[in-house]
């Protein structure tokens, strides 16, 4: 148990680091977008720009989210105890792991994030990051909803 | 795989959540293993077994696996 509550530690100190590189990729962005350096004076489309902002202020949030989740598991005991068994769950990890597993979120993460910085290079390359996203994100979604319906979870 | 999980607890009158909590795992876990939609690690086997004090063969029928 004192190892899970290390582990919560952990998760919310890596939440307020993620929500720091956030904030300063959203000013950064901000300063660079309207000089258009990095393209050589051409524009970023609205999609991107728009894929940019959402995703910027959806992990801030999320990481918010995480963050007051996590301190509540701090604050009880009890709860952090169910969660624990939640997400020690074999059933849950077994799932998780053929649906992908730890490779694939790694990767989602990686083109969600690579995508924004591509977008100032080239256009071609951002939306082939955002295909690839969209493909990764579909096989695990229904990669997950068809095992919790054979292992009936 | 077949198992006497069900009859087990009844038996021992404890809900799923109960026993759930005493192995380590989830109620959702128990009822999958139960209704034989997920066969259970060795590990879980195991602590489900020493929960029932009884041995692993006690408690998950293996027949019908040698069968096949």
């Amino acid at each position: 148990m004192e190892e899970y509550l290390k582990k919560i530690k952990r998760r919310i100190f890596l939440c307020r680091g993620w929500i720091a590189v956030c904030a300063a990729a959203v000013i950064i962005l901000g300063e660079l977008s309207g000089r258009g350096i990095l393209l050589g004076g051409r524009t970023r489309t609205d999609f991107a720009v728009r894929y940019a902002s959402a995703l910027l202020f959806g992990e801030i949030i999320a990481c918010f989210f995480l963050i007051h989740q996590n301190k509540r598991l701090l604050q009880n005991r009890e709860k952090a105890q169910e969660q624990c068994r939640t997400e020690y769950d074999e059933l849950r990890n077994m799932i998780y792991d053929k649906s992908g597993g730890f490779p694939v979120s790694c990767l989602i993460f990686l083109f969600a994030n690579g995508a924004i910085v591509l977008s100032f290079v080239d256009m071609a390359a951002f939306y082939t990051a955002v295909s690839a996203l969209a493909a990764a994100l579909l096989f695990k979604c229904f990669a997950h909803l068809y095992y919790r319906r054979k292992y009936g979870l | 795989m077949k198992n006497h999980i069900r009859e087990l607890r009844k038996t021992k009158r404890i809900s799923q959540e109960e026993l759930a909590q005493a192995v380590g795992t989830t109620r959702q876990t128990i009822t999958s293993i139960e209704i034989g939609k997920y066969t259970a690690s060795l590990p879980l086997a195991y602590k489900i077994s020493r929960y029932f004090e009884m041995t692993i063969e006690e408690v998950f029928d293996f027949s019908e696996t040698e069968e096949s």
